[in-house]
């Protein structure tokens, strides 16, 4: 979940498609879709579907976070720094 | 490889559900993608072991659950049990060998058996049209042949008490129909709570 929420929140107003967050996370599609359900259940991420970039594409679905979850993907950032520091000065 | 991933990504969708409709469309137009990437199959795959852990979370998954594990516990085994049994000789000898008495076999009742395989071999298909049927969402298909099959039940108990002088296992058969159609009776209402199909049957 840390993966997908610090792959989603580096660019936070883009939107993300399934198959390009398994390739930016290295999250295979039977891990990646449960997370993507629960948390967008659970109101960190929001889903829609977007017109194509190519003409005669289908609309594809796609996903960002919500200020929920940049808010959790910040404070996770936030968690996991002073440790970094922490682990870089030992 | 195609036409696998397409159907992996097709059983998917339908164990999602309409609960999660569009989440089994994201999938089938991800899939695309995967494809000009040659990973097709992992991708399809992976879908399907998502669904397939989605199934106990939403009603209609768990409905799912239950109709399947009832087609191949319950009514699929039974079938094979009738089968098993015919294949040894005299329809119920197998389960004579589980302890209980032997039915008495003459010249006169042997002419008999014949008739009897037949009613046993139309009981196992009835099990197997039925397990189908189940899966198929055929309420209407169950409920005709589990009538049939009822009746077939009771002239079996009948036909093997008069003629083979048993009565212990046609009524283990009959009370394991009876078993099984009450569950079958069971997921219809359950059925017709979640998507109403079978409310005009049940009442």
């Amino acid at each position: 979940m840390l993966a997908l929420l610090r792959t989603l929140s580096a660019r936070p107003r883009d939107w993300r498609h399934g198959y390009e967050m398994m390739k930016e996370t290295g999250l295979l599609s039977g891990t990646l879709y449960p997370l993507l359900m629960r948390m967008t259940d659970q109101g960190l991420v929001e889903a829609e579907w977007r017109p194509p970039a190519l003409p005669g594409r289908p609309a594809r679905h796609a996903y960002r976070l919500t200020a929920a979850g940049l808010a959790l993907a910040r404070g996770a950032d936030a968690e996991d720094r002073p440790r970094g520091l922490a682990g870089a000065s030992a | 490889m195609r036409a696998v991933a397409d159907a992996l990504v097709a059983l998917a969708t339908r164990c999602l559900g309409r609960h999660r409709r569009d989440w089994a469309l994201a999938m089938r137009e991800e899939l695309e993608a995967a494809r000009a990437d040659g990973r097709s199959l992992s991708f399809a795959w992976g879908c399907l072991t998502a669904a397939l852990r989605e199934l106990p979370r939403h009603s209609e998954g768990r409905y799912m659950i239950a109709s399947h594990g009832l087609a191949f516990v319950l009514v699929i085994p039974t079938a094979a049990l009738l089968v098993a049994s015919l294949m040894s000789g005299f329809p119920y000898s197998c389960l004579a060998a589980l302890g209980g008495e032997e039915p008495i076999l003459s010249a006169g009742n042997l002419v008999a058996l014949p008739s009897l395989a037949l009613l046993l071999v139309v009981v196992a298909a009835a099990h197997l049209r039925i397990a189908w049927l189940l899966l198929e969402r055929d309420w209407a298909g169950v409920f005709t042949l589990g009538t049939l099959l009822a009746a077939v039940s009771v002239t079996l108990l009948l036909f093997t008490g008069l003629v083979f002088a048993t009565f212990v296992f046609p009524l283990a058969l009959a009370a394991a129909l009876a078993i099984e159609l009450a569950a079958i009776f069971a997921l219809a209402r359950r059925h017709a709570e979640l998507f109403g199909g079978a409310s005009e049957l049940l009442d």
